[in-house]
């Protein structure tokens, strides 16, 4: 049995080179003879040649001896690089040294020498622009070091390849480098980085339609759940991996990249099934794999691996029959190789078979054999594999202290084992629910921003909205009060000037009575005594003085007005205009005397009285036709001349016309509406209405 | 009939004045049996002495002069009344006269003038204040002494008619309707009390046309 770790990473490369694998494969044992002549006889040539034709050589040479080791491939291509060098085929030299760490990182697992190789590239200072070229140096580069268990370096070295990835815009290089370092978070714990970065390299083969390394991105993500101990997802996702690759198988066109997928990821499904104790399946997905490597197309050398594991399989399942029909057939087609194709894994089923066949001694041999390789590569899991088979075959042979230490020592790395695969699991899960945590936190904290803003803009609307509402309010209300202060202004002012006028004419009848009552009263008395005297002159003055009086206390109090009333009043206003002028009066007036207070027939006596005098003053009119007729709840009073008119508005505005303006003023007092109408050389109209007490 | 035989009231409110007249119609031997300083009290007193004659003024507190006239006759009384007013107004004269009053004096009057008065309505006369003759109508009949009715407008239409112009005329003249005319015509026949068809104004002043294109 081999160990998981060291087999995912072999498995890796085999993805890389698998069309250079084809080499490997295609050449048979019968060639081997007339390819080492061929090798020899091309050494000869290149000895004596020069310059390109050297070169050409060499590379026939390198082809020839693509990746074999007993060939001496290393050597050849150190000369191959050399020679590039010298005559300046820098190019040439950096594809060969690219081919170089390759081959010793990942496929004679010698990375140290492949850190050597880089090391001395990178010396050199060479400066190129091949892009594709440097990022393929740089991930083989990072390969070595990886493999020599300098991760830190290693990293710094993929991320050189990404960049020059990403320079050549080759994104299957780009994908690939950051697949390879996936492989570091993967060893330093970090499960979810690793399996973002393969998710998203899967996605970017995908889009490249570059189904080998997808399929290879997709292997990487099983590999990856299987060492963090999530087997089921790990069978899901082979058994994906599988499907594609089975449909892949369909057009021969593609068998050898198909092949190459099924027969690994069948393996590993294999493998995963033997962890998980479902030996059923382990066989099943062995025997699929069995199918491909038998199919007379299958290349890829990968065959006695699967050979093997059925040998273990069968042998541990107890089925003896089949597993003798695959230890026959493993010694038939691979004992007899030197070296035996992966010895390693060849002696580890023949460990399984011997103790299935109680021949323990040789299980013993076998089992000290392995354990020792696994030893000198420090493999953990092939360490603890061992130590369990080798704690039994000792208990079956009797000796209880070398059972008992494998078995200490199995327990031991059992623990260890399962409590890495533990904290992996549960680091795994921590780092994903924290990434999913700050994920949705950052999600809810950009939804709550979203939020927010959607808050803010309807705050910032409503606050705009409220502003302007606020703006308008204050605009309506301030017209409103503007307008209702006008109003009350205006009122203030008509009642200001009503009270004035009210005021004036009671001081002009106050003045009036004091007027009668005092110096009246004595002017009379003296005018009566001076009669006596019969004196003349004085008689006149004194009599002269008298009229005066009366006609100064008439203009400023009607004096029939207490006693005669209004209706007399008005009359003999009439009558002393009509006296005193060429006008020409039709008077028709019926008796108000009880329909008005004093005050108010004060104000419409008044208001005649204006209206006679601008008729007398301004009309130059020959007739004025007045009628006051009394209405049940109202008097109208009209008073028409025939005169030159005047333009109303004109008159009311401008400000000479007080006497019009104190006209309506008065109409106002008593409650009357007013009409003047009047119209140039038409003659005017004064209509008045006054309501009744 | 003496000055023994008939008694007089007077009221006014204005102190001297009813302190002079008193003084004055004492001095001369009329009988004063009362005097009042309002309406009221003059009214009291009329109804209570049945004075012959009540000599009022007319703007008296509580009572105007008129108003008593007025009620006291309501309550028939046989006081016969004489104004003594302080107005020239002729308004008031036409209200006086309206009240069936015998005689209105104004203030300044001289004694002369009231002693004169009292005479004419202790006769059964009217008597008026001298201050309100006019001149032209003073010798005239009573008939036409009624043109003092009329307003100065009916007057101007009656001095147009007396100069025999036709009612198209004087509405031409008068820049008014003819209509307008009439009715003056029918107002004026109204207030003189001419008897007659529509023609009596026109045949009545050209009778009086001396008098009126005097006025």
């Amino acid at each position: 049995m081999i160990e998981i770790k060291d087999f995912y990473f072999r498995e890796k490369k085999y993805f890389i080179c698998l069309m250079l694998s084809v080499f490997w494969c295609s050449i048979t044992f019968s060639q081997k003879k007339d390819l080492k002549e061929s090798v020899n006889n091309l050494k000869q040539k290149i000895k004596a040649t020069e310059k390109t034709e050297k070169l050409k050589l060499l590379d026939s040479l390198y082809r020839l001896t693509y990746e074999k080791r007993e060939l001496k491939y290393d050597s050849i291509l150190n000369v191959y690089i050399d020679y590039a060098f010298e005559i300046d085929s820098t190019r040439v030299a950096l594809q060969r040294t690219s081919d170089l760490i390759f081959y010793y990182a990942n496929r004679v697992w010698t990375p140290k020498k492949g850190v050597e190789v880089f090391d001395a590239f990178q010396k050199k200072d060479i400066v190129t622009e091949d892009y594709g070229l440097l990022a393929q140096l740089y991930r083989n580069g990072g390969d070595s070091y990886y493999f020599s268990g300098k991760i830190a370096e290693s990293e710094s070295l993929y991320e050189k390849a990404e960049t020059y990835a990403l320079k050549d815009n080759d994104s299957i290089a780009y994908a690939l480098a950051r697949a390879y370092k996936s492989a570091i978070f993967s060893t330093t714990g970090d499960y979810v980085s690793a399996s973002k970065i393969l998710t998203e390299t899967a996605q970017i083969f995908q889009r490249e339609k570059d189904t080998v390394n997808l399929l290879f991105s997709r292997n990487e993500l099983a590999t990856l759940y299987t060492k963090i101990g999530f087997l089921e997802e790990s069978k899901k996702e082979r058994d994906e991996i599988i499907a594609i690759g089975n449909h892949i198988h369909k057009d021969p066109s593609k068998v050898s990249i198909s092949h190459q997928s099924l027969v690994s990821n069948l393996y590993n499904a294999a493998l995963e099934q033997d962890i998980a104790g479902n030996q059923e399946q382990r066989i099943a997905y062995l025997m699929e794999a069995y199918n491909h490597v038998t199919e007379p197309n299958y290349k890829q050398g990968i065959d006695p691996v699967i050979f093997y594991g059925l040998l273990s399989a069968y042998s541990e399942t107890d089925s003896l029959n089949k597993a003798k029909y695959f230890f026959a057939k493993i010694q038939n087609r691979y004992a007899q190789i030197t070296p035996i194709p992966f010895e390693n894994h060849y002696r580890t089923a023949l460990a399984n078979y011997y103790i299935a066949t109680k021949d323990f001694n040789k299980a013993l041999k076998e089992s000290k054999w392995v354990l020792n390789d696994h030893k000198s590569t420090s493999d953990t899991w092939g360490i603890y594999y061992m130590d369990e088979r080798l704690s039994r075959i000792y208990k079956a042979l009797g000796n209880t202290d070398a059972s008992y230490k494998h078995y200490i020592d199995f327990v031991t790395l059992r623990d260890s084992i399962n409590s890495v695969k533990k904290g992996q699991a549960l680091s795994y899960y921590q780092t994903l629910y924290e990434t999913e945590k700050r994920d949705f936190k950052i999600s809810e904290q950009v939804s709550e921003i979203g939020l927010l803003d959607q808050e803010n803009k309807l705050k910032n609307q409503w606050l705009l909205f409220g502003g302007f509402g606020l703006l308008f309010s204050f605009a309506v209300l301030y017209l409103l009060r503007s307008r209702s202060f006008t109003r009350k202004e205006k009122q203030n002012q008509e009642l200001f000037s009503q009270e004035l006028i009210k005021n004036q004419e009671d001081q002009r009848t106050q003045v009036a009575r004091d007027l009668h009552d005092s110096v009246g009263q004595k002017l009379m008395l003296l005018t009566k005594k001076v009669k006596s005297f019969e004196n003349e002159a004085i008689d006149d003055l004194a009599k002269n003085t008298l009229e005066e009086l009366r006609g100064i206390s008439r203009g400023l109090y009607p004096a029939t007005f207490e006693r005669l009333g209004i209706t007399a009043s008005i009359q003999s206003m009439i009558n002393e205009v009509d006296e005193n002028t060429n006008l020409f009066f039709m008077v028709e007036i019926d008796n108000i005397d009880e329909s008005l207070s004093n005050q108010n027939a004060l104000h419409l006596y008044r208001i005649i009285q204006e209206v006679l005098n601008n008729i007398v003053k301004h009309a130059d009119a020959k007739s004025v036709s007045i009628s006051i007729v009394k209405k049940n709840n109202f008097i109208e009073t009209e008073i028409k001349d025939n005169g030159i008119g005047f333009e109303f508005s004109e008159k009311l505005d401008s400000n000479s016309s007080l006497g019009m303006k104190t006209l309506f003023e008065r109409a106002k007092i008593i409650k009357s509406k007013l009409l003047v109408n009047s119209k140039k050389d038409k003659g005017t109209t004064m209509q008045l209405i006054t309501p009744v007490l | 009939m003496t000055k023994k035989d008939f008694s007089l009231i007077i009221a006014d409110d204005h102190p001297m004045l009813l302190k002079g007249l008193k003084e004055e119609l004492t001095l001369n031997n009329y009988t004063v049996i009362g005097h009042a300083v309002n309406g009221m009290q003059a009214l009291e007193l009329i109804l209570k002495f049945s004075p012959t004659i009540a000599l009022l003024d007319i703007d008296m507190p509580l009572l105007t002069g008129f108003e008593v006239v007025k009620m006291a006759k309501e309550k028939g009384t046989k006081t016969k009344f004489i104004m003594l007013s302080f107005h020239k107004e002729a308004d008031y004269i036409t209200q006086a006269k309206t009240l069936q009053i015998n005689g209105y004096l104004l203030k300044e009057d001289s004694f002369f003038e009231i002693e004169r008065c009292i005479d004419a309505v202790l006769n059964g006369k009217e008597y008026f204040s001298s201050s309100f003759d006019s001149g032209s109508l003073e010798n005239v009949k009573d008939e036409i002494k009624k043109i003092k009715l009329l307003t100065p407008s009916e007057v101007t239409i009656l001095k147009i008619i007396a100069q025999g112009r036709s009612n198209t005329e004087l509405a031409e003249v008068l820049g008014v309707s003819v209509r307008t005319v009439e009715k003056h015509r029918s107002n004026i026949i109204n207030k003189l009390e001419i008897q007659g068809g529509t023609n009596a104004v026109t045949v009545w002043a050209l009778m009086n046309k001396g008098v009126i294109l005097d006025l």
